[in-house]
């Protein structure tokens, strides 16, 4: 039952994906951070109510938790009394220390260990079958996933367009007639609920991880907001099935090594993505200082030379007046005759034909 | 003697209470900065990123020796806060998002290395105590290492008390003055990242992000002045580390992390509710007074704003007889000096 264990990680992926996207656009990242370590404290509550570990209860109540520190979060902004991020840090340990003291002191012997919840356990995931009847129909896990997949789904094709302007322009949907409130409180609720479904298989910190590195490795690459969401899905599966692949080669825990490959995916489009990439970017810098450093030799030979000033443009006179060094300026000499803007008679540089050209060019461009 | 016994009776729990408050103390200091530049949840980050380093110097020395799991922390921390600032300089992500990804994939990567580190056998079971923290094995190396940490924060923090100040509330002049940003930002980072690492050890990865933050957000309840944010901020995390310790000692199974984050919880809570200006309470108190005061005194108020406009006025009218109004002989209502401080009072700054 390999496959399915990969078919809930691929699951878990495409769920967070969908609501990963809103969550950076809308510039709410670290909330998945609160919400993965809160909903420990709903599962406890329902697990006292219900006495079941497996009750569906226990995924209501987390959700609820989740949303319900999302509200006090906000309650605590709105309030104006700090910061949108401290407020995060106040709220989110709170909860979460009462969960750990609640477990510690109560549920020494039950199955409900902190760090089951915080880091899953995938590779146990196939253990928890539906039997009905004594037929075996597949993993608990597999199904739940599912079903969280369809609803995401769903909500992101139907209220595509609510979630697109609110996330932009909450005032333009107000006026447009969307509740931006309502639509964020219903993500707010999804994402609740994927974390706790998916963190049953794959741990809260790799929640983070699933919800917000395929999100801005799609954003890297595309401006596209319907584009960003397939395309983040995509790589979710990628991730997962790159991660799972070498937890399974090493012999390593699956919910880890995801999150890794997240982290690496990211950092690879960072830095080759060609478009706006690092690497691409210190190339085109390097690039522009070099045509610039260039023109700046063309236009000091120009002025001397239409001035019929020869003096100023012998060889080791230009380092001088430019206060260059003069390495840096036989550098751009033998550059410029090179691409034949520059010739050299004796001690003196002029411009040739080609370059008295491209100055004009330049010139005219900067005027423009 | 009594005293004596008590201590040797107690000996762990004072030593806990100790590291807690000193901990306490200085990570209140620093997150005030934290807070007010906005980067509150940059340690929350840190300290998951600490993970991964922690198990390396594990893997790499074999040893459980504090100082080099704390080198290893500190490294791995740094290269966290390097990630963050490349895609911060390269790239529209946001910090926010950059700091969640960042965080869970190096906790992630952290756990596989530590599973690597089980397969050494035991000596890898104390590295988890740094998920959750273990205050309660504390010992008096521990104590002295965060005091030393402690003097040295609090000297740094008062030796560069001005530039830090202008830095955060002014970087632009703060720059103009001739002072390096980056140094400055490197430092507070610095400082961040020796807290972290020392107190990860204490209350755990997850919880040291509240202590960084919430006495901070305690503090800014009480005063606008940043000195006495710092102070109060220093204190409350002190308190909290010292109740947190002593109530956690009560009762065996009781967590010292979490139960110092209730306290804290409860210190700021109070803060929120019950602080003389910015508090709920007094804020509602002082809205419900004014509301109260615009009612009583309303004809004066619609005097003073329409002179021209015929208002009747019964003899009896207290308004008249203390002397805020009075009127003259042709029955024209004017505004006595007594009624212009009363309507400044209740105006504020409006006239």
């Amino acid at each position: 039952m390999v496959l399915s264990i990969f078919l809930i990680a691929a699951l878990s992926a495409m769920s967070s994906a969908i609501v990963g996207i809103f969550l950076v656009l809308k510039k709410m990242s670290m909330l998945t951070d609160a919400i993965s370590h809160t909903v420990l404290l709903g599962i406890i509550i329902a697990f006292v109510l219900t006495k079941s570990l497996t009750s569906p209860l226990l995924i209501i109540g987390a959700t609820v938790v989740g949303v319900l520190t999302v509200y006090l979060i906000e309650l605590l902004i709105k309030s104006k009394k700090t910061s949108e991020d401290a407020a995060t840090g106040v709220i989110f340990p709170l909860l979460f220390s009462i969960s750990v003291i609640l477990i510690s002191l109560n549920f020494r012997n039950v199955h409900i260990d902190v760090d089951a919840v915080l880091l899953g356990q995938l590779e146990l995931a196939d253990q928890d079958n539906i039997l009905i009847n004594g037929i075996n129909f597949g993993q608990k896990s597999l199904y739940i996933m599912l079903l969280v997949f369809i609803i995401n789904l769903i909500f992101f094709l139907v209220f595509y367009k609510e979630l697109k302007i609110s996330s932009f322009d909450a005032g333009l949907a107000f006026v447009l007639g969307i509740s931006p409130l309502l639509i964020h409180y219903m993500l707010i609720t999804l994402v609740s609920l994927t974390a706790v479904a998916a963190f049953n298989a794959v741990g809260s910190i790799l929640v983070i991880a699933l919800m917000i590195g395929p999100a801005i490795t799609a954003l890297l690459l595309t401006n596209n907001l319907f584009k960003s969401v397939i395309l983040a899905m995509a790589i979710g599966v990628f991730n997962s099935f790159v991660g799972y692949f070498l937890a399974v080669t090493t012999d390593l825990r699956i919910s880890g090594m995801i999150s890794m490959v997240t982290l690496i995916v990211f950092l690879i489009v960072l830095f080759f993505n060609p478009k706006n990439g690092v690497i691409a970017k210190l190339f085109l810098k390097k690039h522009q200082e070099t045509e610039f450093t260039l023109l700046v030799l063309i236009m000091h030979i120009f002025t001397h030379t239409s001035n019929n000033d020869l003096k100023e443009v012998e060889l080791t006179k230009i380092s001088k007046e430019l206060n260059w060094k003069e390495s840096k300026t036989f550098t751009y000499i033998k550059k410029g005759i090179e691409e034949n803007y520059l010739e050299k008679h004796g001690l003196f540089i002029f411009l040739t034909p080609k370059g008295n050209e491209y100055h004009n060019l330049k010139i005219n461009e900067f005027k423009n | 003697m009594i005293f004596s016994s008590w201590f040797a009776n107690n000996y762990t729990m004072i030593i806990v209470a100790l590291g807690a408050m000193l901990l306490g103390f200085a990570s209140g200091l620093l997150g005030v900065f934290n807070i007010l530049k906005k980067q509150a949840l940059v340690g929350d980050a840190l300290s998951h990123a600490t993970l991964p380093g922690v198990v390396i110097a594990f893997l790499l020395t074999n040893t459980r020796n504090m100082v080099t799991l704390l080198i290893g922390a500190s490294l791995s921390a740094l290269v966290a806060m390097f990630l963050i600032n490349i895609i911060k300089h390269y790239s529209k992500i946001k910090s926010d998002a950059s700091l969640a990804l960042i965080l869970s994939s190096f906790f992630g990567f952290g756990q596989v290395l530590i599973l690597l580190a089980q397969e050494r056998g035991n000596a890898a079971a104390g590295l988890k105590s740094f998920i959750f923290g273990q205050a309660a094995t504390m010992l008096k190396q521990d104590v002295l290492m965060i005091a030393y940490l402690t003097i040295f924060i609090l000297l740094i923090t008062l030796l560069f008390w001005k530039e830090f100040k202008l830095y955060i509330f002014n970087d632009e002049f703060f720059q103009s003055l001739g002072f390096s940003k980056k140094i400055t930002n490197a430092m507070l980072t610095f400082l961040t990242i020796l807290i972290v690492v020392i107190g990860i050890r204490t209350v755990g990865v997850i919880l040291m992000s509240a202590l960084l933050i919430i006495p901070g957000v305690a503090a800014r309840q009480w005063s606008n002045k940043l000195s006495i944010n710092g102070i109060i901020a220093g204190f409350v995390g002190m308190i909290s580390g010292l109740l947190g310790a002593v109530i956690s000692s009560q009762k065996t199974n009781l967590p010292t992390g979490p139960v110092i984050v209730i306290v804290l919880s409860i210190l700021v809570i109070v803060s929120l509710l019950f602080a003389p200006k910015r508090g709920i309470i007094s804020k509602s108190i002082k809205q419900h007074k004014h509301q109260k005061d615009i009612n009583k005194y309303q004809e004066l108020i619609s005097v003073f704003y329409n002179p021209s406009k015929d208002i009747q006025l019964s003899n009896d009218n207290f308004l008249l007889m203390e002397n805020y109004l009075i009127i003259d002989g042709r029955k024209n209502i004017h505004i006595t000096e007594k009624g212009k401080n009363k309507l400044h009072q209740i105006l504020g700054g409006e006239h």
